[in-house]
């Protein structure tokens, strides 16, 4: 059986790696004694998959894990489980079946939307938006930018960027590009960088977003 | 108050889950409904310090009590210490970011001599006094307590007190007399009436003509300290809930303790003498902790931790046991610490991976003869039949641990190592091709460290090989023999002499130790840091020669920096292990026979 859970990395946890992260959860399944299948081989690994890596200092409320079990179980109670047994920062948000022989995560992502909060002091929006156009204008940029919220502390933007399967620039890059343009003394602090979706799809069909159906 | 970390802070710093706390099984207390407030710090990176059981033992006996809230404090990165120097954030815990310095107590952990300037940097990180005689009533009480403390001289006055030996009991009978209040003076002096609490303030040396010839003992403080000795470990069922580390540790595991000291009486060992005398844990305790800890921690590996764990009475029916009960978790059983027998390659066959990691040995010298000054009771037949063991098992990796500069040691132990491990390569080679053993070629790991004399061993007395002849030596091993199939490591002899100059140290080796600090030496332990330049200018500075402290020879009757230190085994007994050491006569092991060290009659019902 195949069972997909949708996971945070968040508060704390931001600052672990990815290979950490992943640890985290191994941790959590082997210590909430969830029948997970092993290879076969030499040697034997848990089966399990992930969503793209975060960068460090990235937290996200769409890790998606999937864990092959050697015994059926129903996803609500494995996620219960397995919540319990992860610390502070890594809440489990839902688990369902997939198909066992569905694609790897990693295989069917092609986007990862961001929100990127920085505080400020003093910013003008136009200068921002200035930034934001000059970035998108740029003829190898392959994402989209957007202000979602700007008062005179903080700003928030959003970002969609190709992801997974598909190369795109990093968040923190794009960040950089955009601080780049606009007057230094006004942004107090590195931006938060937050992944908030990541979206599926083909080459024919527009993206759909991952969902666990919460 | 609460330390703030910025967000671009913790980005520009190396792997800053170090510093930010949160793990599984971490306890925050309310620091208004304890009495007692202590910070458990461990001088050296999280990473290290996090694959320290004993910390672990005493974060839960310490967070176990209603009155009292234990936190950790790990050494910041370099990187780390020049943001808090230049933002002004002084060292705080890790469990909820309080300054280390508004805890009643900064307990350190020191396990090595290497991470003496460690120690340093923290305090002062933490705006704490350096010297014991310099704090006052609103500074925390600053002690220590681990391996370090068989002769904690050259540091010792950076402590109000010390706590030698076991830390469960006694560190329950200090919170008692700390929960009770006082001013400093009053509360040092009844610690000093516990057993097992060194107050180094009781003590002064005494020099003539640049010779120790005596510790005086101030009014009130016991001639000697006694080590604290632990008799049951069956009633210490601890730790079963260890904090998991937030990112990559050096041993990512759970542990159990098997069994405390050793009866072998290797006479380099000092964990072997210090720990004496030895205590097993019965299998059914070994069981339960064992399941206890995966089901608390979800580690995949579960270590079986002794200095021997060939040695222990049960190990077999535990190791069957358990690896039987956690193989359908995905929980792999490991052994360190083997000995080069039969039956350790049968329990290695018993718990192992079905990927074979390699299997690791110490025969620590080359000839049987240097073997038997040492009091290690391995032949050479004995280690190329555990070898053909191991090969026939499916091992083809396998690590051997040496050590060059052992009292005695002459050419002719270089060749035998380097015969040795020839002679492995090629019994391996011939084997393959007679089919007798399956797989891959061999990979033979040799790592050869100089050999350090520590207080407490039948070698105390003994100097350290002076460092060009232990180069020399190192540079013969390198050249005659052969790389590809073995693999040679070499420790670094001039930070192994640093280690004998501690470890053989004074009082008046600190001064020497700050000013190295000063310079900017940190985490001696790591290579890339490592500058014994440095710590050249150091000794230079204070008029100390470092070569005075390492290579020194002590007299039978001398007086030993650590002689107001009393570990339970008495120095005619060493001396006397000293003695048969020279005449090459092994003494068996305090299973077989005792000979008399001391420690008969402290746990009693114990064997060895």
């Amino acid at each position: 059986m195949r069972i997909r859970m949708q996971i945070t990395k968040d508060g704390d946890l931001r600052y672990v790696s990815h290979l950490d992260f992943v640890r985290m959860v191994e941790r959590a399944l082997r210590c909430s004694g969830v029948p997970v299948a092993y290879s076969e081989g030499y040697n034997p690994r848990p089966k399990i998959g992930y969503s793209p890596a975060l960068p460090v200092g990235v937290s996200s409320e769409t890790e998606f894990v999937d864990v092959w079990l050697s015994q059926r179980r129903d996803p609500k109670v494995i996620a219960g489980q397995v919540g319990w047994c992860l610390p502070k920062g890594a809440e489990v948000l839902g688990a369902r079946e997939v198909q066992e022989r569905a694609p790897a995560l990693t295989a069917v992502v092609t986007n990862a939307g961001y929100e990127l909060r920085i505080k400020v002091c003093g910013l003008v929006r136009q200068e921002l938006e200035e930034a934001i156009a000059k970035l998108c204008d740029g003829s190898d940029f392959s994402g989209r930018v957007s202000i979602q919220f700007f008062d005179q502390d903080c700003v928030v933007l959003k970002l969609v960027v190709p992801a997974g399967s598909r190369r795109g620039p990093k968040p923190k890059e794009v960040m950089a590009e955009i601080l780049s343009g606009l007057d230094v003394s006004r942004v107090l602090d590195a931006p938060v960088i937050h992944r908030t979706e990541l979206f599926v799809g083909g080459e024919e069909n527009p993206p759909r977003l991952l969902t666990i159906d919460l | 108050m609460r330390v703030t970390l910025p967000h671009e802070l913790l980005l520009s710093v190396l792997r800053p889950g170090r510093y930010v706390g949160g793990e599984r099984n971490s306890v925050i207390k309310d620091h208004d409904q304890v009495k007692v407030r202590f910070a458990l710090a461990f001088p050296d990176a999280y990473e290290v310090g996090m694959s320290h059981l004993g910390l672990q033992i005493l974060y839960q006996e310490l967070n176990g009590r209603e009155d009292t809230a234990a936190e950790r404090v790990f050494a910041p990165w370099v990187d780390m210490e020049r943001e808090m120097r230049v933002r002004k954030i002084p060292l705080f815990s890790l469990e909820s970011r309080r300054p280390v310095r508004e805890f009643d107590v900064l307990g350190f952990s020191v396990q090595y001599e290497l991470q003496y300037t460690n120690v340093l940097m923290m305090l002062d990180l933490a705006g704490i006094p350096l010297l014991a005689a310099d704090r006052g009533e609103d500074d925390p009480l600053v002690c220590a307590g681990g391996v370090c403390v068989s002769n904690p001289e050259p540091i010792a006055p950076l402590f109000d007190f010390l706590v030698s030996g076991d830390g469960e009991q006694v560190v329950h009978e200090i919170i008692d007399v700390l929960v009770t209040r006082g001013d400093r003076k009053d509360v040092l002096k009844r610690l000093a009436g516990i057993d097992g609490v060194y107050v180094p303030g009781g003590y002064e040396p005494e020099y003539d003509g640049g010779k120790l010839v005596r510790i005086r003992v101030k009014d009130g403080f016991p001639e000697r300290v006694r080590r604290r000795i632990v008799c049951d470990l069956d009633r210490v069922l601890l730790p079963d809930k260890p904090v998991v580390p937030l990112i990559e540790a050096v041993h990512d595991r759970a542990a159990v303790e098997v069994f405390r000291g050793c009866a072998r009486g290797c006479r380099f060992c000092q964990a072997g003498f210090a720990y004496r005398p030895v205590r097993e844990r019965s299998p059914e305790v070994v069981r339960e902790l064992g399941c206890r800890l995966v089901q608390a921690t979800g580690h995949e590996e579960l270590s079986l931790l002794s200095l021997s764990t060939s040695d222990y009475r049960y190990v077999e029916q535990v190791c069957g046991e358990l690896a039987g009960e956690l193989a359908g978790r995905g929980v792999n059983v490991s052994l360190p610490s083997l000995r080069m027998d039969d039956l350790s390659i049968q329990l290695a066959d018993a718990v192992r991976e079905v990927r074979k990691s390699g299997l690791t040995f110490a025969p620590e010298a080359g000839t049987e003869r240097l073997r038997r000054v040492i009091n290690k009771q391995l032949t050479d037949e004995d280690i190329f039949r555990t070898a053909d063991k191991a090969w026939r098992a499916g091992w083809d990796r396998l690590k051997l641990y040496f050590m060059i500069g052992l009292p005695t040691e002459t050419d002719d132990d270089i060749t035998g190592i380097i015969t040795l491990v020839r002679e492995l390569v090629y019994r391996h080679r011939a084997g393959r091709r007679e089919g007798k053993y399956q797989g891959r070629p061999l990979k033979l790991a040799v790592s050869v460290a100089p050999f350090v004399p520590k207080a407490v061993t039948p070698m105390q007395w003994d100097g350290q090989t002076a460092g060009d002849v232990l180069k020399a030596r190192i540079d013969r091993l390198r050249k005659e023999i052969k790389r590809g199939t073995v693999e040679l490591s070499f420790h670094n002899v001039d930070s192994s002499q640093l280690e004998a100059v501690m470890a053989r140290g004074d009082r008046r080796l600190l001064p020497v130790i700050m000013n190295a600090y000063q310079r900017g030496c940190r985490f001696d332990a790591w290579t890339e840091l490592w500058s014994w330049e440095k710590w050249l200018e150091a000794f230079a500075d204070c008029g100390v020669d470092p070569g005075n402290y390492s290579g020194r020879v002590f007299e039978r009757n001398d007086v030993l920096p650590w002689d107001h230190l009393d570990a339970g085994v008495n120095k005619e007994f060493l001396w006397s292990e000293r003695t048969r050491g020279y005449g090459e006569v092994i003494t068996p092991s305090c299973r077989d026979a005792c000979a008399g060290c001391g420690l008969e009659n402290v746990c009693p019902g114990e064997v060895g």
